[in-house]
């Protein structure tokens, strides 16, 4: 699929701004962005389902964009399973089949192996009010790839989800997609899962893609400070580019390769770019946070220091800093990203 | 209450079977007075039976009205 | 203990008058200020059973109430849903528009009809009661129709269309197998709105159209008991029977 400077509208606000992006069969691509920022709307418009102002969709080689939903070989699925009430699970499954006329003998082949694929190959002659949440959208999945389309939308699919049943789906999700290969749009707000899921994602911020890389590049090398932030990113640190090319903060320099020019910036940069060391500056422990997977610190600066505010370093979960400890810290120049500062 | 009410009303008052059967009152109810003006063999009166239906358009409308306006105010406001 | 009371109340008030009812229908000779009738007689129904006018004007109003609530549904259908679809003061209208000629009263319609439908020659047609009877009916059926429409998702008609489904598929693989109970009580109401109207049929049909309902007016005013008592029992039982029918699936309507 290949969409190129697409603008649609959300109901009466801008909805998209010149977006363009490429999938390949069988590839991957999720997009993220915060609450608002288009994802939807991107997704419907290129389904169909939203009205476009500007800009082509090609899917397959075939130029889309004034086509009906019905014909563009494109499934889109909401984000709650929208299943048939009145139809069993199976004619749930053969329902794009029948609406396209296919064979009887064919479309009992192809729906059971659809639902096969999914495991509930048991539940064919169930009721979908029978179903639990996981099997739910099991069969929408199941029922969006029967007919072999050449594009697949998936509307948030695992933000409404406990963790147990969001594995149950993300292995779904992945099972079928490595069976049928089509190409695969994701949205969704969350970074981690991106991370899981994605060949390559693309970040939305006010309604533009802003970035577009594997998820291990995004998230060491966002490309904005918008992205950053949007990443969250906890350490933003203030300092100055010098005419040689360095960028000097209270947490010392670090050497620029000339693409950022003379004057304010900003570097940002993961808790893993901060190394323990006997040499480096003198941070007071604040406040330590113990998460499910991880243990990090906060730390100021001993000495008040303008332009640094609280950082979050790494820290060991089985021996963690007491609140008041003294340390001292480095910072890794090839893990941090500097950007120009905006004006205030 | 006071949508349900108001359909009820108007429907009571443009009842004509009930009214004409059991009820021969001074003054008529609208609906028989209305019928019986209409299908008199004075045509002269037909004018005043088209007066009469514009008097229960015009009840109905207000009954119309009344039943909408209680059946938004009591909705939640559109999202 | 009170709510039994009051079960046994309405049972009461409904069983009480059918009874009455039936022995009228069945009285020979029943005179004040006897409580049963000095005799019986099998008259009316035997008149009925034998087709005489009486079980004309039955078929007549079965036919013209069922067209009534068919055709009803088919018009009101996508009004309702068009009014559900509505916002702002385009909603307040269609619902006001749609109950106008449920309120207004049937003489007023009828008397507004008559000249028209006289230069168009629908008058003392049944054609032309049907016609009649479907103004009062669109109306109250659209507005059932934009109730159901309004709490329906319609998300689930665009996950239809992206999987394939063109429109008319959606309606009648879709929209219309989920709201297929509600569409039977819609048709049961239309019945129901169409069979008890005696204003419309009397303006409109011009005398020449018999219902039972006329049947039943005609025979009190004639001072025939036993056959306005026939006649206003053909007119209570289908009617409990359809409501009796439709109620269930109108209460257990499915969500998507």
């Amino acid at each position: 699929m290949r969409v190129a400077d697409l603008v649609a509208a959300f109901g009466e606000q801008p909805g998209l701004d010149r977006v363009s992006f490429d999938v390949a069969q069988g590839e991957r691509f999720v997009v993220v962005g915060a609450s608002g920022a288009g994802k939807t709307t991107l997704l419907r418009a290129v389904a169909g389902l939203a009205p476009v102002r500007g800009g082509r969709i090609d899917v397959a080689g075939r130029d889309v964009t004034a086509l009906p939903p019905e014909r563009r070989d494109v499934v889109y699925l909401h984000q709650t399973p929208l299943l048939f009430p009145h139809l069993s699970v199976f004619e749930n499954v053969a329902f794009p089949l029948r609406v396209r006329r296919t064979r009887a003998a064919e479309v009992i082949k192809l729906a059971r192996e659809a639902l096969a694929a999914v495991r509930l190959e048991d539940l064919a002659d169930r009721a979908p009010r029978t179903l639990s949440g996981g099997q739910r959208h099991r069969v929408a999945l199941a029922r969006a790839i029967v007919a072999r389309p050449a594009v697949l939308l998936l509307d948030e699919p695992l933000s409404s989800l406990d963790p147990t049943l969001r594995d149950e789906v993300r292995e779904a999700i992945l099972a079928l997609q490595r069976t049928y290969r089509p190409a695969l749009v994701l949205v969704t707000h969350d970074f981690d899962e991106a991370g899981l899921i994605a060949d390559r994602v693309a970040v939305l911020v006010d309604r533009k893609i802003v970035q577009t890389a594997p998820p291990w590049e995004l998230f060491v090398r966002p490309a904005t400070l918008a992205v950053a932030r949007l990443l969250g990113v906890p350490n933003e640190v203030h300092g100055v580019v010098t005419a040689e090319g360095v960028f000097t903060s209270a947490l010392g320099c670090i050497a620029l390769d000339g693409s950022i020019p003379q004057g304010a910036a900003l570097a940002v940069f993961r808790p893993d770019a901060v190394h323990t060391t006997d040499t480096g500056t003198a941070v007071r422990v604040a406040e330590v946070r113990h998460r499910a997977q991880r243990t990090t610190a906060v730390v100021a600066l001993v000495g008040s220091q303008a332009g640094v505010p609280a950082l979050e370093i790494p820290a060991d979960a089985h021996a963690p800093p007491r609140v008041g400890d003294v340390v001292r810290i480095g910072l890794d120049g090839t893990r941090v990203s500097i950007f120009p500062r905006e004006a205030p | 209450m006071g949508p349900a009410v108001a359909a009820a009303a108007i429907f009571i008052a443009g009842s004509y079977e009930a009214a004409a059967l059991l009820a021969p009152t001074d003054p008529l109810p609208l609906p028989v007075a209305t019928y019986e003006r209409y299908e008199a063999i004075d045509l002269a009166t037909r004018g005043d039976a088209y007066v009469l239906v514009l008097l229960g358009l015009v009840l109905a409308a207000l009954a119309v009205i009344a039943f909408e306006w209680g059946r938004t105010a009591r909705d939640l406001p559109e999202p | 203990m009170i709510r039994w009371m009051a079960f046994a109340w309405a049972v009461a008030g409904i069983a009480a008058p059918l009874a009455i009812l039936g022995a009228w229908s069945f009285s020979g000779t029943w005179f004040y200020p006897a409580l049963l009738p000095r005799s019986w007689t099998f008259e009316s129904w035997r008149a009925l059973l034998s087709g005489g006018s009486l079980a004309h004007a039955l078929l007549v109003s079965v036919a013209m109430a069922t067209v009534t609530g068919v055709v009803g549904c088919v018009v009101a259908i996508p009004v309702g849903r068009l009014i559900a679809r509505s916002t702002g003061w385009r909603r307040h209208v269609g619902v006001a528009a749609a109950f106008l000629p449920v309120a207004t009263p049937p003489i007023a319609l009828g008397a507004g009809l008559q000249y028209s439908f006289i230069v168009l020659g629908l008058a003392g047609s049944t054609v032309g009661v049907i016609c009649a009877h479907l103004v009062p009916a669109v109306g109250y059926l659209s507005l059932y129709f934009f109730a159901v429409f309004t709490a329906f998702d319609t998300r689930v008609e665009e996950e239809a269309r992206s999987l394939g489904a063109a429109p008319t598929q959606v309606w009648l693989r879709v929209t219309l197998p989920i709201i297929r109970r509600q569409l039977a009580a819609a048709i049961a109401f239309g019945f129901l709105l169409s069979w008890g109207q005696f204003a419309l049929t009397l303006l409109i049909g011009g005398g020449v159209v018999h219902t039972l309902s006329l049947d039943v007016f005609a025979y009190l005013r004639a001072g025939q008991s036993r056959y306005a008592a026939t006649a206003a029992l053909l007119l209570i039982v289908p009617p409990m029977l359809v409501l009796a029918a439709s109620r269930p699936g109108a209460l257990r309507a499915e969500a998507p």
